[in-house]
């Protein structure tokens, strides 16, 4: 089995150039059009993107919405001490990276495993029509989705109708706090598997079919093809989300969680952005809001620069 | 086909025609006075600019108005983009005095201050109770905004499915205890149907007067009327919390309280046979009605009176949102004569619109048309946007109403309702506390205390079985330490006035 | 130096090549082809029947539909709420302007994306990290609506169409995978045709973008749907509504306005006869009217998915 771990590359490349006698003004000279490529995006970056962040300075200042900022007066750490200080912050923090975490662990390989499951199917117009019909709920807000999770999951829902229907005794999916977080990730899930295995697809489309013709000229069975070349070629695509993904990990998915929460899971079902979203948005602190965000930048940066540096030591590219 | 340069022509010619009229619009050579004016929406956004109906407007009131909307569910945050970022449109409406930001750029002088102008258009000053432009002032005296009213009492209805109880044998309960009985009985006859279902906690309100207090408000304490206590302090609806508890532990109230977010969840219950009692706003009935007869013909629905002897209706704050007008506004004489005429000479407009296209006249009495009767171009969101104020007094309209019934072919219901109505509102309950006044640690910190030490029981009591009175009781200790000990003090001595509120004098 | 390959050829596989091959592989044994099939089948229902009832809803009169909320197949058949959609003007134009913002702001997103990815994709050039660093940056923060807004104020985007295409231009997320894409570009084809002569933008749009039609179409497909899927944009930086994206009066008309105050602990104050809740087969119709157009766009783009994509089999 080796030659055929080894007929799957890691692509690294090569090397191009000359460089150590060089002197980094005529490297720059010489990959010159490479850089008139990158820079209107940079330009965009830099207006759209880094030139509004002046803004941030709100977070440290007692805001008057007509003043303006430039006139507000600076309160400090004020709006981080109402945030770390609150009663609640323990269990949201808790809340949000338990519900992230399980989004990652349970979430994470169902697309690509989708992915796989339909790139074995020959019939065509079958793999269009599951891929397009699975990639539908993309399209609805949560306020649509999560009314049809009700309908299906709530209290009075399809399963508990059959449930009771059938002698048995209603399941309270939604309201037991032992199984709310399950039924978050699951109807998450089920609402973004299909257009979470487009990418996939697509990296699927371009692995080199010469790499199964050596596998299957070696021998190798259906499943170790997908071991030693599917996977080694979908692994970029995965790192690279999977990384992106920890630098969210502490937006637990705002839109889903106020849809399905209710009083009875609250304990288990609050997450920063909720609290934030009642605590601030609805007074219009726009304060706390920015002062949340940063907070929450800071810890997906660090997220993704460790995650970033396990796949260099792991060999991997890594993202910069 | 046309070919580019046709095209191009076209539309340059389109681009120079449009910038032609804007100019001559703005440079007033029909004298016309215009101004900008941003407000919510509740219905679809599907407003379209310069209809028919708008037309009529400007033409009669001589003006032209450049209306922005925006849905009322995004309007807040949007409007306070609008307003940091200095160009503030000649109208915006605004929750007012009553919200910190909206104060806030009051105090900064975002506003006009507009006591001249009500004194010198008087038609606007008397839309509103005296009472009300009391309460609005600032501490200088000065008033700002024009407030939206709405009529105070909003009673919701224990509504009930009349030809189920019929068929079971069932009466209707006159108390609470009857009540909680009459649903056992519809259990053991509608297995399959939810006996009673609620949207909100706040559809509970005319259930809480039969406890003896009014919901979601401020209250003198039962030992001492010179203290005010917030409801979370007040014995009585701690005990509505437990009791709903109870009713939802025992399968009386609907499951899907509190997880269903679907909006009419419980009237659509009500209707498909799948509750048989609901609370809705008592103004529900001929849409409840006309849609249950639908789908079951012989469906009748009943309206249960107050349950027992304090029972009545909790009044609310009779403003809903309002207006301010900017500081920066060219002319504004020429916004409050328009806004005069509006009460006045254009009172029939305002409040009818056009004949044949949005009301009809029957027996000499206008009859208000529904939407699905009216043109397209007339319906309820091209005329919603261009809404400014209408007098309080029109804002309980028992003939329009009649109308309504009677155009549901339900008019003989018509004095029924008004009955129960009256039944509802005979005694009322009031939030004590003034909006006006601000306590500044509640402004400052007030919904976090509320969020990080009360919103546990508050939110979950009915539907989170485990919940003691011990832990309600307890949260409310922690809220005190945690601040709510200065709300409590601040409320109490910066508001003298602790006597029932009166809303509708002058 | 990269040596040439032996036949000094790059060959470039077409889709018949790419089937021909893959049958050639191994067959999947009758039951396990079974369990595939099953198991997507059963993923294609449960999010297939969500769909049947919208569309059913849509199709339905809105009593039906609190009667059965349940509904796989219409009740009461009525086109009323279509009727509906076609006879408001507002929604015409917004479906209108909603399809220019996405099909021309997609391709300017492709444009900006795919040159700033593939000079990315150079991690040999001098300030690589610190470029990928500001791409990164703006991922994690966001400037937040108020300093936004006045920016756009400032460039006279604010209540222009143009606002929907230029904000959000280039995506860092997309970028980056764009850019791991040309990565997996093997650098011999490259190399080759510099070799040849060509310049960086040559071997770009010669060699690159040709062999990237899978990915072009799936970070197409991403630009597209985000443009389509947008209402903040719209709704935040648009003051004028006769120029909103669909989006933002699909919302109007699906959302629940009345949930608003009602949370717990608070009286609302809103009026409430002044609520107006859209019949439910309209709501339902919205839905569909606003997602079918860009669920068909899928099946269009899938092509690209298997045809002309791969990769040069370097001949060696």
């Amino acid at each position: 089995m080796s030659e055929v771990r080894a007929a799957a590359p890691p692509r690294r490349r090569a090397t191009p150039a000359p460089r150590g006698h060089q002197s980094k003004a005529a490297l720059v000279w010489r990959y010159r059009w490479i850089y008139a490529l990158i820079l209107p995006t940079v330009i965009y970056f830099v207006l759209f993107a880094y030139l509004p962040m002046i803004g941030l300075q709100i977070a440290f200042k007692d805001f008057k919405v007509f003043a303006g900022m430039w006139e507000s007066p600076w309160v400090g750490l004020e709006h981080f001490r109402t945030m770390f200080g609150s009663e609640k912050f323990p269990e949201l923090i808790r809340n949000t990276l338990l519900i992230s975490f399980y989004r990652i662990l349970f979430g994470f390989p169902v697309p690509i495993i989708f992915a796989l499951l339909l790139n074995e199917v020959r019939r065509m117009w079958f793999k269009r029509g599951v891929q397009t019909v699975t990639y539908f709920p993309h399209f609805l807000s949560w306020v649509v989705f999560a009314g049809i999770v009700i309908n299906i999951l709530g209290p009075t829902g399809i399963v508990n109708t059959l449930l009771v229907n059938t002698g048995g005794d209603r399941i309270n999916f939604l309201t037991n706090p032992d199984s709310f977080r399950a039924v978050l990730v699951l109807t998450g899930i089920m609402k973004e598997f299909g257009w979470g295995a487009i990418i996939y697809l697509a990296a699927l489309s371009s692995i080199d079919p010469e790499l199964y013709e050596a596998a299957r000229v070696d021998g190798a069975r259906k499943l170790r093809q997908i071991w030693h070349v599917t996977l080694p070629g979908l692994r970029p695509v995965m790192a690279v989300l999977l990384v992106l993904s920890l630098g969210g990990l502490l937006d637990a998915g705002f839109d889903q969680v106020f849809q399905l929460q209710n009083g009875a899971v609250l304990e288990v079902g609050d997450i920063i952005d909720t609290y934030v979203y009642r605590a601030g948005l609805l007074e219009a602190q726009f304060e706390l809001a920015t002062a949340v965000g940063l907070f929450k930048g800071v810890v997906g940066l660090a997220m993704i620069v460790s995650a970033n540096w396990v796949l260099r030591r792991m060999g991997q590219r890594s993202i910069w | 086909m046309v070919n580019r340069r046709q095209f191009l022509t076209g539309a340059l010619l389109a681009t120079v025609s449009i910038s032609a009229c804007s100019g001559k619009q703005e440079g007033g050579s029909s004298g016309r006075f215009s101004f900008t004016y941003l407000r919510p929406t509740w219905g679809p956004a599907t407003y379209t600019k310069n209809g028919p109906f708008e037309k009529e407007l400007e033409r009669r009131a001589g003006v032209s108005i450049d209306v922005q909307i925006i849905p009322v569910i995004d309007y807040d945050t949007k409007v306070n983009t609008i307003l940091a970022s200095g160009d503030i449109p000649d109208v915006i409406w605004g929750s007012g005095p009553t919200s910190g930001t909206w104060r806030s750029a009051q105090d900064e002088g975002a506003f006009l201050p507009i006591d001249d102008y009500l004194d010198k258009y008087p038609a606007v000053r008397k839309a509103v109770p005296d009472s009300i432009w009391k309460m609005l002032r600032d501490d200088k005296g000065d008033t700002y905004f024009v407030p939206n009213l709405i009529w105070p009492q909003v009673p919701f209805f224990l509504y009930y499915r009349k030809d189920l109880f019929d068929k079971a044998g069932i009466a209707e309960p006159a108390s609470l205890e009857e009540f909680q009985a009459t649903l056992e009985q519809v259990k053991k006859a509608y297995p399959k149907m939810v006996p009673f279902t609620m949207g909100y906690e706040w559809h509970a309100k005319e259930i809480a007067t039969s406890f003896g207090t009014g919901m979601f408000g401020w209250e003198p304490a039962p030992d001492d009327p010179d203290t005010l206590a917030p409801w979370f302090m007040k014995e009585k609806e701690i005990d509505l919390y437990f009791w709903l508890q109870d009713l939802h532990k025992k399968g009386l109230l609907d499951p899907d309280y509190g997880v269903s977010k679907e909006p009419n969840f419980s009237t659509a219950k009500l209707k498909a046979d799948k509750a048989v009692m609901a609370i809705e706003h008592w103004g529900a009935y001929t849409s409840i009605v006309t849609e249950l007869r639908t789908i079951r013909s012989d469906g009748a629905v009943s309206v249960v009176s107050p349950l027992g002897e304090t029972a009545g209706s909790r009044a609310v704050f009779p403003v809903d949102r309002g207006f301010y007008v900017s500081a920066k506004i060219k002319d504004p004489d020429g916004f409050f004569a328009f806004l005069n005429w509006t009460l006045t000479e254009g009172s029939e407009l305002r409040r009818w619109g056009v004949e044949g296209k949005t009301y009809k006249v029957e027996n000499g009495t206008k009859v208000s048309l529904q939407d699905a009767e009216r043109p397209k171009s007339y319906q309820g969101p091209q005329i919603e946007p261009l809404g400014f104020i209408g007098p309080f007094s029109e804002k309980l309209d028992w003939d329009g109403m009649r109308t309504n019934f009677e155009g549901a072919g339900i008019g003989k219901d018509f004095d029924y309702i008004k009955g129960k109505f009256d039944d509802y509102t005979r005694q009322e309950y009031f939030d004590y506390r003034d909006p006006t006044v601000v306590s500044p640690t509640d402004a400052k910190k007030g919904t976090q205390l509320f969020e990080d030490n009360l919103q546990k029981v508050a939110q979950s009591t009915i539907v989170n079985h485990k919940v003691t009175r011990a832990e309600w009781a307890a949260a409310v200790e922690k809220w005190k330490r945690a601040g709510g000990n200065a709300i409590l003090e601040e409320v109490n001595s910066l508001q003298k006035d602790k006597s029932k509120p009166e809303y509708t004098t002058g | 130096m990269v040596t040439k390959p032996e036949t000094g050829e790059t060959e470039i596989l077409r889709s018949s090549q790419v089937t021909s091959q893959r049958s050639r592989l191994e067959r999947n044994p009758w039951w396990g082809d079974t369990i595939i099939y099953l198991v997507l089948v059963f993923l294609g229902l449960v999010t297939l029947l969500p769909m049947l009832n919208v569309l059913a809803r849509s199709l339905s009169s809105s009593a039906a539909i609190s009667a059965n909320p349940l509904m796989l197949v219409p009740y009461s058949w009525t086109l009323d709420a279509y009727q509906y959609i076609f006879e408001t003007p507002v929604l015409m134009r917004s479906f209108g302007i909603t399809v220019f913002v996405t099909v021309v702001g997609t391709a300017l997103n492709l444009l900006f994306t795919t040159t700033a990815a593939y000079g990315l994709s150079k991690t040999y050039i001098p300030g690589y990290r610190f470029l990928m660093w500001l791409v990164i940056i703006p991922m994690l923060f966001g400037a937040g609506l108020i300093p936004t807004y006045l920016l756009l104020k400032n460039l006279g985007l604010i209540n222009s169409v143009w606002v929907l295409v230029i904000y959000g231009l280039v995506s860092p997320f997309n970028l980056i995978l764009m850019r791991n894409f040309f990565w997996s570009i093997p650098n011999e084809i490259e190399e080759s045709a510099r070799i040849d002569g060509a310049s960086d933008l040559q071997v770009l749009w010669h060699i690159v973008l040709p062999l990237s039609k899978p990915v072009l179409a799936t970070i197409g497909l991403f630009y597209g749907v985000a443009h389509w899927n947008d209402f903040f944009t719209g709704l935040f930086f648009i003051t004028d509504s006769s120029k909103w994206p669909l989006q933002v009066v699909m919302r109007s008309i699906i959302i629940d306005q009345s949930m608003l105050g009602m949370g717990g602990g608070t009286a609302p104050t809103a009026d409430l006869q002044k609520l107006v809740i859209s019949a439910d087969n309209i709501r339902a119709a919205t839905i569909i009217f606003s997602t079918v157009p860009i669920l068909l766009a899928y099946p269009f783009l899938q092509r690209y998915f298997v045809k002309g994509i791969i990769l040069g089999a370097v001949k060696g």
